[in-house]
């Protein structure tokens, strides 16, 4: 053979439900044994194996006994002992076909959320692994390295991974634009809820200085800060403690304000006109919404997160076709390439 | 001493005239002010080039005040165009001397619309003639003018400073994420950037003011001008105070640090009006 049949296969969130994708996962530690398994049983000549939560793929040069279309489905179905047929839910593609796919997967064109960086990272680990037991060649060796440069392209050319997607993260993104860095702040949890858990988890990861957490009944309290490693204060206290804290988390289940504007008023006048950030994740408000009225406090609700969080989705999936024009380029210069190297093999085989 | 007159041949060995300079740095600032406002946002490139179109334009300007200085044998201060394009030049250095350390490289995308405002300013002072016979002045009172034009030129940051944070504080404020929300760095980061300027801006004032005290300067100025200069040296005093005094919001703040740049600017105008040919 003088030019590579570059081939890649899978089964993602796009052809299946989650019910199947949880059963063909592979573990990490069965990769190495399975990047030989896959070598042999689809007569591969390199392979490398991608399994996340949301895509079980493979990309490879085939042998030409190969049919991977066949033997991908059958080899799952296999592996994982699953009495259902799965051809329907998979795919495999060769070629340049082959390119445009881990091009786009990589740079978060195929994600169930558009634009995550975190895929970029599982495919450079798949890659990392397959190198390391000597399950890649030359032509993979080209395929990835020129498929991370693309997504690196599309990531700084485009606004594909601009914008938080999810309540937790907006409310981050928030905090960041109004204070800077987080390292020196501190917040209170108000009510404790799973949603305003997942928000204080997020400014957490951001080296949020202390975090604070009251709730009605002290043993709920008690409980979230002892998860959280945050410091649980009586119901009673938590207006005193929010004169020195400078973000609010409140997802109570009070039918009334908690905060009226009035008490806002002279909250922000006990703070010094230091700036205040409310994050209402209640319903029915925990906060007037009158209070964003006031100098120095800046209150979102969660119809609000909510809000930005689609419109970031929606910005993302503009930048698509932006994106794909970046890549076209990246692939057409990788086809020029194996044709060329194509060619020396077969000159050299001439001679 | 021998007061200087004005002498056109002594300007031949330099190889443009100084209005061509002039006309160059205000172009260059214009086509940074375009390029900051009208190019594809959030792009490095369109950053770096207004620092590049800055840079070029704060050497044309320097070579405008070195060949006007020439011509009259001082600091180019001695009617409205020169003091407005010595403001300017100040601006732009102050934006590079202490703007660019601050890793806000989107400093620079503010300071030149404020620039070319200068120099559009200037521009209808053009027709003013380099002054002639003038009387010779000490080296104190050139460095009473200099460290003042910096201390301007930081508290005109300082202002650019407090604009930003207003516009990023009005998006915060209406949940309205589009035009300068991503470009524009924190509140946080600004607020830090805005009191370290205040408070080299104000050091370099009074420093200024002192030096103009030494050099004997006042007693020459209508004391309308000494009580505006007094005025607003108290005003950038209290402000600095102001987050121990007072409980001023952080708003209130930038809006008064920007009221305190249209007084510096006030103060400049009336100072180059009122003292005429005699800075």
């Amino acid at each position: 053979m003088t030019g590579p049949r570059l081939v890649c296969g899978g089964i993602s969130f796009h052809e299946a439900p989650v019910e199947i994708l949880e059963k063909v996962s592979f573990p990490k530690e069965s990769h190495p044994q399975l990047l030989r398994q896959l070598q042999s049983e689809l007569d591969l000549e390199e392979i490398v194996l991608l399994s996340t939560c949301n895509r079980v793929e493979f990309f490879a040069i085939a042998k030409p006994t190969s049919i991977p279309s066949v033997q991908w489905p059958d080899f799952l179905q296999r592996y994982h002992q699953i009495p259902e047929t799965i051809s329907d839910h998979t795919f495999c593609v060769e070629g340049t076909a082959c390119i445009e796919h881990l091009f786009e997967v990589a740079s978060g064109l195929q994600s169930m959320v558009v634009g995550e960086t975190e895929i970029f990272g599982q495919i450079k680990e798949a890659y990392e692994t397959a190198t390391t037991y000597k399950t890649t060649g030359k032509w993979l060796h080209k395929l990835f390295q020129s498929s991370f440069s693309a997504a690196k392209e599309v990531r700084s050319q485009t606004a594909i991974t601009r914008g938080s997607v999810s309540v937790g993260s907006v409310s981050v993104e928030l905090a960041e634009k109004i204070f800077g860095s987080l390292k020196n702040r501190k917040a209170l949890v108000i009510g404790a809820g799973d949603t305003s858990e997942k928000t204080a988890r997020a400014l957490q990861s951001r080296g949020i200085a202390s975090l604070f957490v009251t709730n009605r009944t002290d043993d709920r309290a008690d409980h979230l800060a002892q998860t959280l490693q945050g410091e649980a204060i009586p119901w009673d206290l938590w207006k005193e403690k929010a004169i020195e804290v400078d973000i609010l988390i409140s997802s109570t289940t009070a039918p009334d304000f908690l905060l009226l504007q009035e008490e806002a008023q002279t909250l922000i006048q006990r703070r010094r006109g230091n700036p205040l950030f409310l994050i209402d994740l209640a319903i029915p408000r925990d906060f007037d919404p009158e209070i964003n009225n006031l100098d120095g406090l800046y209150l979102y609700n969660l119809d609000d997160l909510q809000k930005i969080s689609s419109q970031h989705l929606q910005d993302r999936g503009g930048e698509i076709e932006k994106a794909r024009q970046i890549l076209r380029p990246h692939v057409h210069k990788l086809i020029e390439w194996i044709s060329n190297h194509k060619k020396m093999t077969q000159s050299k085989l001439n001679h | 001493m021998q007061a200087h007159s004005y002498n056109p041949e002594m300007n031949l060995d330099l190889p443009m005239n100084e209005g061509l300079w002039f006309l160059i740095g205000t172009v260059l600032v214009g086509i940074g002010t375009f390029v900051s406002f009208l190019s594809n946002r959030n792009s490095t490139f369109s950053r770096r080039g207004v620092q590049l179109l800055l840079g070029f334009a704060l050497i044309a300007l320097s070579l405008f005040l070195l060949q006007r200085g020439e011509i009259i044998h001082r600091c180019p201060l001695t009617n409205g165009f020169e003091a407005t394009v010595f403001l300017t030049w100040g601006l732009i250095l102050t934006y590079f001397l202490i703007g660019t350390s601050y890793q806000l490289s989107i400093l620079g995308s503010f300071t030149a619309p404020l620039a070319l405002l200068f120099l559009v300013l200037a521009g209808l002072f053009a027709s003013d003639q380099p002054s002639t016979n003038l009387d010779p002045i000490r080296w104190s009172s050139e460095f009473h003018a200099a460290i003042s034009i910096l201390s301007y030129g930081t508290l005109g940051l300082a202002a650019i400073c407090s604009g930003m944070y207003l516009i990023q504080e009005h998006h915060l404020k209406n949940h309205t994420f589009s035009g300068w929300f991503n470009r524009l760095p924190s509140m946080g980061d600004l607020e830090i950037v805005l009191h370290r300027l205040l408070r080299w801006g104000f050091l370099l004032m009074t420093l200024g003011m002192l030096s103009g005290l030494a050099s004997g300067l006042f007693n020459q100025v209508s004391s309308v001008k000494l009580l505006w200069a007094t005025i607003v040296w108290i005003w950038y005093f209290g402000l600095l105070l102001s987050p121990s005094l007072l409980r001023l919001s952080h708003r209130r703040f930038a809006w008064a640090a920007l009221l305190g740049y249209f007084l510096v600017l006030l103060s400049f105008w009336i100072m180059n009006s009122l003292l005429g040919k005699n800075p």
